[in-house]
């Protein structure tokens, strides 16, 4: 089973935040993509893990201004894995653009060391962050040590003596070329084009007159409106530009040369380079998990050793920005449970539903090595969570208890192996009288197995039949009621959620529940009558 | 004054060479300007906009490199035509903004050679990209471009534009000249007199597809994906209080056909559009539009400084240059019109020579 299946993630809202985690390097998404949650024997990796993030989170709460330089740094590397892969394959020659990014690299690197040495962020590394001074230097041979290359003379002596020649070859050529156009040009007041051709107009006699006469051009084509001349291409020049082919293709075996030489010395620098990368992916990819948990007034987990889960002051954070738009506030929630089975009951719209939700996405936020929205989140690592999905995401065509039952079946059979089931609204698809007795069955059945399990129901009389412990939404407030009483009965049930309290308490046996449904009906001013029989029935 | 001339006389920084077809000399109109650039000893920073998957396969099997650069100029070009050019290039940049040859790659060349060029294929990018040239200074930045409907190459980006027109486009010298006197006219068009207007379309992000102004210069942002399907939603939205209404994307023969049937405060409105490169909408329904008083404004101007002319097209017309010069200049007056094969321009002043050297 995996830890958190696609539809569960996003039944929780799990996928929703880790959605808004951004890296904002190439390298840093690459190492969210590739991260995976935390399991049961990675304890000791998620506890360092999380006390890195703590760390991060410590120095860029100080509104530090550094923390925006290292930012804006990080966004401009790139992922050079490929390159750097690349000069390890003996026959591999990097082009100059390869080698101009690893050199970007090697100068980006040194400024994130930089920073992060002053940012005292250096100890989220067993190892510093390289600086390569040497690969630099050779990088930057006959050039600055900026953020651009080029393959200089001072790389190779030969390069430089063909060049020097190949230089002065087009020199010649040019002067050459001048010798014979320049007259030319002046006289029809205009250069040859790029394909050494004047076109002059016929209105032009005067110019066509002087190039019919001149020797250095020939006429080439001509129409009802003009005619075209071209240079000619002396000895000398045709001998000029042969030469400058030839000279070019060594210059270009040369060129080469010094390419392998460069791709060698990065090779044998590859697995620093490489280590560089991860590092920084790394630091982006930290960054960006503790500016989420800041955003959300994350608290650290705290990991603990029986199989318990302790929440204080839970919140769900997407549902709560739902109901900041709405000017209303996020009751937070407490919660404690243990290895078993625990059952909540309470009224429809009590909350129970989002009360579970939370608890998966704090687990799994926890498991991702990210801060949680709570005052205290104490937990014990699973190795995967389980979420009933309610019947919209239903996509298989079974009905609603054939689908419960086929994904109860998978969960039933891993339940030894320390997962967090939770189900809503146990076995209510089906008919109460069987629903209650499966239900009855599977708590049974999960209570004694290796697993942590919530289940909500409407199935009262469970709570009473099983040891299980039980807790109930707390459900309306009477105070509130009778404060609103009065409005919620000319404006509808709207208000009523104002009068509900969300909070989570513990059920001893024997307790009476509370009978929410029926006082909302009278407050709605349902029939007394109907009201009347029904609360005697409750008594029975 | 030559061209080059002209971008100095308007303290152009910036100039993107706009063909309204493909063979009409956009090529030849550029090496041009970049001769005169050099005998001037500009600094010039060149780049150009993408190609479509057809044209890749040309760049790379058939022509012949034809743009002639220098040492110390700076392009910007797709990383495959850098690599397999030999050319020495200094590296300067790599802009992560991808095109069908590679990423664009930023180099200044070391040596005078010819070129193969291609860039990125959206305005948004060649916006980015022009910002980026203009890091390493520059004195003229210039932009190969074209007017198609896929990249809206905007001239508007850049301080001027020139515009390149020739027998390809039309059979006569008299419908070329129609044409191209319809799109100066276009080029021509201004913002909107109302300034608390231009304010609003000034901070406009790229993401609003329709926006209606209304006297209170209240803005209602439509959310669709486009005008061009939208347009029965749109309509019904326009009324005695609507001051303007903006079109995000192509303005097309639909849209104004629409509006002309089924708007009845047409004549009351301001139809805004990013700059005249998005316009295309053919002249008897512009005509139709504003005898019926409809006014067409832009977001951004076009400062057309010059239009080249190509008397060949490539079926073989070879047409009257010096005639078709001087119809197209009397036709689009007071703008300069070149044909700088045969190195004659033709303003106010009647036909001249091309001044080459100071």
């Amino acid at each position: 089973m995996d830890f958190l299946n696609e539809e569960i993630s996003q039944s929780i809202g799990f996928k929703e935040l880790w959605d808004k985690i951004e890296p904002v390097s190439e390298l840093g998404y690459k190492a969210k993509k590739k991260f995976k949650p935390y399991l049961r024997n990675e304890k000791k990796q998620l506890k360092a893990e999380l006390e890195k993030l703590e760390t991060v989170i410590k120095i860029i709460n100080k509104k530090n201004e550094n923390f925006y330089r290292l930012k804006n740094l990080l966004k401009e590397v790139k992922d050079i894995y490929g390159i750097i892969n690349q000069s390890r394959i003996k026959s591999t020659v990097l082009d100059d653009i390869d080698i101009f990014e690893v050199k970007k690299f090697i100068i980006k690197s040194k400024k994130i060391k930089n920073i992060i040495d002053l940012m005292n962020l250096n100890r989220l590394f067993e190892s510093e962050i390289k600086v390569f001074s040497e690969l630099l230097t050779y990088l930057s041979l006959g050039q600055d040590k900026k953020e651009s290359f080029y393959l200089a003379n001072e790389y190779d002596k030969d390069l430089s003596i063909i060049r020097n020649k190949r230089q002065s070859l087009e020199k010649k050529l040019i002067q050459e070329k001048n010798k014979l156009s320049s007259e030319i040009e002046k006289k029809c007041g205009r250069p040859f084009s790029i394909d050494d051709e004047i076109n002059v107009s016929k209105n032009d006699q005067d110019i066509i007159d002087f190039l019919t006469k001149s020797k250095k051009v020939s006429l080439i084509s001509e129409n009802f409106a003009a005619l075209t001349f071209k240079l000619i291409e002396n000895e000398k020049i045709s001998d000029l530009k042969a030469q400058i082919i030839k000279i070019k293709k060594e210059e270009e075996i040369v060129k080469n040369k010094i390419r392998k030489k460069i791709t060698n010395r990065i090779n044998n620098n590859s697995l620093d380079l490489m280590e560089n990368l991860k590092q920084i992916a790394y630091l982006d990819f930290i960054l960006a998990r503790a500016e989420f948990s800041l955003e959300i007034s994350g608290v650290k987990p705290e990991l603990s050793q029986e199989q318990i889960f302790k929440m204080k002051k839970g919140r769900h954070i997407l549902i709560e920005n739902e109901l900041e738009k709405k000017g209303m506030d996020f009751t937070p929630v407490d919660l404690e449970i243990r290895k078993g089975v625990t059952l909540i009951t309470g009224a429809n719209m009590g909350g129970k539903t989002v009360s579970l939700k939370m608890l998966a996405l704090l687990t799994a936020m926890a498991q991702h090595a990210l801060f949680v929205p709570a005052a205290g989140f104490q937990f014990n690592l699973r190795n995967y969570i389980y979420f009933s999905l309610s019947s919209d995401n239903i996509k298989s065509g079974l009905s609603k208890f054939g689908t419960e039952i086929n994904n109860l079946k998978a969960v039933i059979k891993n339940a030894d192996n320390y997962g967090l089931i939770l189900i809503d609204e146990i076995a209510h698809g089906t008919n109460p009288a069987e629903g209650y007795a499966i239900a009855y069955g599977i708590i049974n059945k999960l209570d004694n197995m290796n697993s942590i399990s919530i289940i909500t129901t409407h199935y009262q009389r469970l709570a009473e039949k099983l040891d299980v412990i039980h807790f109930q939404v707390k459900g309306l407030d009477k105070n509130l009621l009778s404060r609103y009483e009065k409005r919620i009965k000319q404006n509808g049930i709207d208000l009523l959620n104002k009068c509900m309290d969300y909070r989570l308490e513990k059920v001893e046996k024997g307790s009476d529940f509370p009978q929410d449904a029926i006082q909302i009906a009278e407050i709605l001013g349902f029939d007394a009558g109907i009201l009347k029989i029904a609360k005697e029935k409750i008594k029975e | 004054m030559n061209l080059l001339e002209e971008i100095e006389n308007q303290k152009a920084k910036s100039v993107s060479i706009i063909g309204m077809a493909k063979n009409t000399g956009k090529t030849v109109t550029l090496n041009h300007i970049l001769k005169l650039a050099e005998l001037s000893n500009y600094k010039v920073a060149l780049t150009t906009i993408g190609l479509d998957g057809e044209d890749k396969d040309k760049v790379l099997n058939n022509l012949k490199p034809r743009i002639l650069i220098w040492e110390n100029m700076i392009i910007a070009n797709a990383k495959q035509l850098i690599l397999e050019s030999k050319i020495n290039f200094e590296i300067l940049a790599a802009t992560g903004i991808d095109s069908p040859l590679g990423e664009i790659v930023i180099a200044r060349s070391k040596e005078r050679a010819f070129v193969k060029l291609s860039g990125p294929s959206s305005k948004h990018e060649l916006k980015l990209l022009k910002k980026e040239l203009a890091r390493y200074q520059p004195d003229l930045i210039l932009i190969d471009g074209a007017l198609d409907r896929k990249s809206f190459s905007s001239p508007a980006l850049t301080d001027a534009a020139i515009l390149t027109t020739g027998a390809v486009t039309a059979d006569s010298i008299n419908s070329i000249v129609k044409k191209v006197s319809y799109q100066t006219e276009l080029f021509r068009l201004k913002k909107s007199q109302d300034q608390k207007i231009n304010q609003i379309m000034a901070k406009l992000d790229s993401e609003t597809k329709v926006l209606i102004i209304n006297e209170d210069y209240k803005k209602r942002v439509l959310k669709l994906k486009t005008a061009l399907n939208n347009m029965e939603a749109i309509i019904p939205l326009i009324d005695s209080k609507t001051k303007a209404v903006y079109f995000n994307g192509a303005l097309v023969n639909e849209t104004i056909n629409n509006l002309l049937n089924k708007c009845s405060y047409l004549n009351e409105i301001e139809i805004i559009v990013n700059d005249a490169a998005h316009i295309f909408i053919n002249s008897m329904l512009y005509n139709r539009f504003n005898a019926k008083n409809g006014s067409l404004k832009v977001k951004d101007e076009i400062n057309l400084i010059g239009i080249t002319i190509n008397p060949f097209s490539p079926t073989g017309t070879y047409l009257d240059p010096i005639k078709l010069l001087k119809e197209v200049s009397k036709a689009v007056a007071p703008i300069s019109c070149y044909e700088v094969v045969l190195n004659k321009k033709c303003s106010n002043k009647g036909v001249e020579d091309i001044g080459f050297f100071k």
